[in-house]
């Protein structure tokens, strides 16, 4: 960890906060190996790519609620099937700030980090940013969790994510 | 000081253990969250979340029609008490990497259910330390 002050972190660039060297899906992967990749890899979500740019984002939520839930074999259904395939992406030189506030308004809790040429150079999350001290994550995390009252007042639904910018 | 009974939700819903996951998969749909706690009657014996069917019945082969809900819960459940202090059970949360946590009243049986995102609305301290607790990087 540097010395930069927590007024500066927000500052700092996605790309010196990400996790590097993802391990991305392809589209046609099945199901049942992206679940296997999942708990190999302890993550909850892994984003789908063809030639590293990225054709959509699977979670563990999509497996559950598109595959399970529907009654499909997960050993017979493709990645591309059930995946987002509106992704919103960040470039790696955004600030952390940015992200910040772009998890927060478009509800999602991380992010795939683009190079220059629009190819996936890594994933950041709001673990991540919470991990380094980033101020402001309570509130981004505020914004995307639903309280546990489904009666309660709640803040919108997560909309499907839009285009890549 | 204000306890967990003042801002936790008492309408629970449950799942069991003898449900398929297919079954919970939809209850999770339907309901639009992540986790389930499992009970029998009030006693609570288990929770239930989307990683649960993902990396311990999906990626291990099993049918989710036939798998149950007990083959994949987590046992060891994390809890609180209706009487405990919110500072307590957001530390507790911490600790454990957990979003919603099920409360019990002191015969240990199932009385609601507080989520992080209630903790936050209702009090603004120390949420950014939480926060870095539960959230894993990657």
């Amino acid at each position: 960890m540097t010395t930069t002050t927590t007024t500066t972190i927000g500052k700092q660039t996605v790309g010196e906060l990400m996790t590097r060297e993802p391990v991305a899906l392809s589209p046609q992967d099945s199901v049942a190996l992206a679940a296997r990749l999942m708990d190999e890899l302890n993550v909850g979500a892994l984003p789908v790519c063809e030639n590293w740019e990225v054709r959509g984002l699977l979670t563990d939520r999509d497996i559950t609620v598109r595959v399970i839930a529907a009654g499909l074999d997960p050993a017979a259904t493709l990645t591309a099937d059930v995946m987002t395939d509106r992704v919103r992406c960040a470039s790696a030189h955004q600030s952390v700030n940015e992200v910040l506030a772009t998890m927060g308004t478009v509800q999602i809790r991380r992010l795939p980090v683009l190079d220059d040429h629009g190819r996936l150079v890594g994933m950041v999350t709001l673990g991540d940013l919470a991990a380094q001290g980033v101020p402001g994550v309570a509130d981004a995390l505020r914004d995307i969790s639903t309280p546990s009252a489904p009666d309660r007042p709640a803040p919108a639904p997560a909309a499907p994510e839009p285009a890549l910018a | 000081m204000t306890t967990i009974a003042e801002i936790m939700s008492r309408d629970v819903q449950t799942v069991a253990p003898e449900d398929t996951l297919q079954k919970a998969a939809q209850q999770l749909r339907a309901m639009d969250i992540g986790s389930l706690p499992v009970t029998s009657g009030t006693r609570l014996l288990g929770m239930l979340t989307d990683r649960d069917i993902t990396v311990r019945a999906v990626a291990e082969g099993l049918d989710p029609q036939q798998a149950c809900v007990s083959d994949v819960m987590t046992q060891q459940v994390q809890s609180c008490s209706v009487d405990d202090d919110v500072e307590t059970v957001m530390q507790q949360m911490g600790d454990a990497q957990l979003r919603r946590m099920p409360v019990v009243n002191r015969s240990q049986e199932l009385v609601g259910i507080v989520a992080l995102a209630d903790l936050a609305l209702k009090s603004g301290r120390h949420i950014d330390g939480t926060v870095r607790d539960i959230s894993q990087p990657g």
